[in-house]
């Protein structure tokens, strides 16, 4: 029985990543019709984003009494990285509770409806880069050519939070107490994290930042667009990060996969 | 070469519920003697229906059986076993060779989505690559009918020419092993009649055929093989048509 089930969850891997124009077209397909009737489709994703990481980076800019040039694209970064592990993280505790007639009406892996989940944040990623784009058309900080670094930060973040996902999605199906509790979870860690307020800048509570995994994974993605500098550790805390995130999704992949389509 | 074999099969469901999984256990134990599966109290502590009991039968490329039993039997689950759905609770089940599974063929339909779109995200879910979905996209549309209502979005379909995209897309890929729940009928009679011809094509051409169907002049006219389930147990196995009189003997090949 073990050895069936690790030998089809490799099985399952294997079509993950052959397959892979299955979910990626599935996540495009959820985008579209989401937007399919509006005038401005998928640019609402932009705009809503835009709005908030500009107004809260306009009006908390103030209150910390900081440099708007410096702050607000820290913070609308910072906000466009968070958005997307705050929302894989949270659609990860449906994303299989939710696919149960698919799962019993089709023969896809499971794997494939959490990598539909996380590409489909992946491709709301993209368009609030959009955000970015702007600010710095706006404020024109110097780019150096280590900005290059945010792209594998952000390779980091995604293959941190594919493993991620599939835990939280496989836990989630056993545990129906989870999602909520994920939810709630969330809020705290972004206020816990350096994405309003800077790292350098807290004067207690720096174990907020040692301790805090996201407070890494957003550091390597946002830190070299920025011309921020990133130690050494931080790269190789966040590689370690997603090493260990996909190590376990491996292995609660293999022990539960079997067990997924009775719980459903 | 495609074949099915499943040896001892059991599929436990296990009865969800959080801490009050005791009251709810006992007022369930109750209720459910004499319909569906049979109860079985596997731990102590979590209880499960047994939707197939010690099942074991093998089957090879030009076998068709038909699946007879009351609603609950088993069948359906037991389709999902062989679309490799539900993995054994214990017991053995190896299928080997390319499974088309005829169950919820509106899987992934999307309303707000064209006819073609919808054709090639089906497409996708069943398994076909992009050039094999272009290969047929064709041939869909002409036994569809649909015509120019492809570039428009299914929402705006009626139910009947929904069901006819639905199926011709189902009906168009080709699996050595055909799974079906109940024989799928869309249309209306001018259309039905090609229908049936078409999935009779997709049957006829499948290696093994598994269908489960309370018609049984169409389970003697598709099959060769019956079996005959009650509470999750295979009782009678057979030629079909023995099976269907009752003549069946209890255990499979």
């Amino acid at each position: 029985m073990a050895e069936a089930s690790t030998e089809r969850a490799w099985a399952d891997l294997r079509s993950t990543v052959e397959n892979s124009r299955i979910w990626r077209a599935l996540a495009l397909a959820d985008i579209r019709s989401k937007y399919r009737l509006s005038t401005f489709g998928t640019l609402w994703i932009t705009l809503s984003t835009g709005v908030m990481a500009i107004s809260i980076g306009l009006i908390y800019g103030q209150f910390f009494g900081q440099d708007l040039r410096t702050y607000l694209p820290y913070f609308a970064t910072g906000m466009v990285v968070w958005t997307f592990i705050a929302s894989v993280a949270n659609e990860a505790t449906t994303s299989l509770i939710n696919s149960g007639t698919w799962i019993k009406g089709s023969s896809l892996p499971l794997s494939f409806y959490v990598m539909r989940m996380l590409q489909r944040n992946f491709l709301i990623l993209l368009h609030n880069l959009i955000i970015i784009v702007l600010v710095w058309l706006y404020f024109r900080w110097s780019l150096p050519a280590s900005a290059l670094l945010s792209l594998l930060g952000l390779a980091l973040n995604y293959v941190f939070l594919a493993g991620a996902a599939v835990v939280i999605a496989f836990l989630c199906v056993r545990y129906r107490d989870i999602p909520p509790m994920v939810g709630a979870l969330t809020q705290f860690v972004f206020f816990a994290s350096p994405i309003m307020w800077e790292a350098e800048r807290l004067k207690v509570g720096q174990f907020l930042v040692t301790f805090n995994p996201v407070a890494y994974l957003i550091a390597v993605a946002r830190d070299p667009l920025l011309g921020r500098p990133v130690p050494l550790l931080t790269w190789i805390i966040a590689v370690g990060l997603a090493a260990g995130s996909v190590a376990l999704a491996a292995h609660v992949y293999a022990r539960y996969r079997n067990r997924i389509a009775y719980w459903v | 070469m495609a074949s099915i074999d499943l040896e001892h099969l059991c599929i436990d469901f296990p009865v969800a519920s959080s801490q009050r999984g005791h009251s709810i256990k006992a007022a369930v134990l109750d209720k459910a003697r004499g319909i569906g599966g049979r109860m079985v109290d596997t731990s102590g502590s979590a209880v499960a229906v047994r939707a197939i009991d010690n099942v074991t039968l093998s089957l090879k490329v030009g076998d068709r059986l038909g699946l007879i039993g009351h609603n609950g039997s088993g069948k359906t689950t037991l389709l999902r076993v062989m679309a490799g759905i539900f993995a054994p609770t214990s017991g053995r089940a190896e299928i080997r060779g390319r499974t088309v599974s005829m169950f919820d063929i509106g899987l992934g339909i999307d309303a707000e989505a064209s006819g073609h779109e919808n054709i090639y995200m089906r497409g996708l879910i069943l398994g076909m690559s992009e050039t094999e979905i272009e290969a047929k996209r064709q041939e869909i549309a002409e036994f569809s009918e649909l015509g120019p209502y492809l570039d428009l979005p299914v929402r705006t379909y009626s139910s009947g020419m929904a069901m006819r995209l639905m199926f011709s897309i189902a009906t168009s890929i080709q699996g050595q092993i055909v799974l079906m729940d109940e024989w799928i009928a869309v249309g209306d009679a001018q259309f039905r009649d090609k229908a049936n011809t078409r999935l009779r094509e997709v049957t006829d051409r499948a290696g093994i055929l598994v269908i489960a169907s309370h018609d049984e002049g169409l389970l003697r006219g598709l099959c060769t093989l019956g079996a005959r389930m009650e509470n999750g147990r295979v009782t009678a196995f057979g030629p079909i048509a023995e099976v269907l009189s009752g003549e069946g003997h209890g255990r499979a090949a």
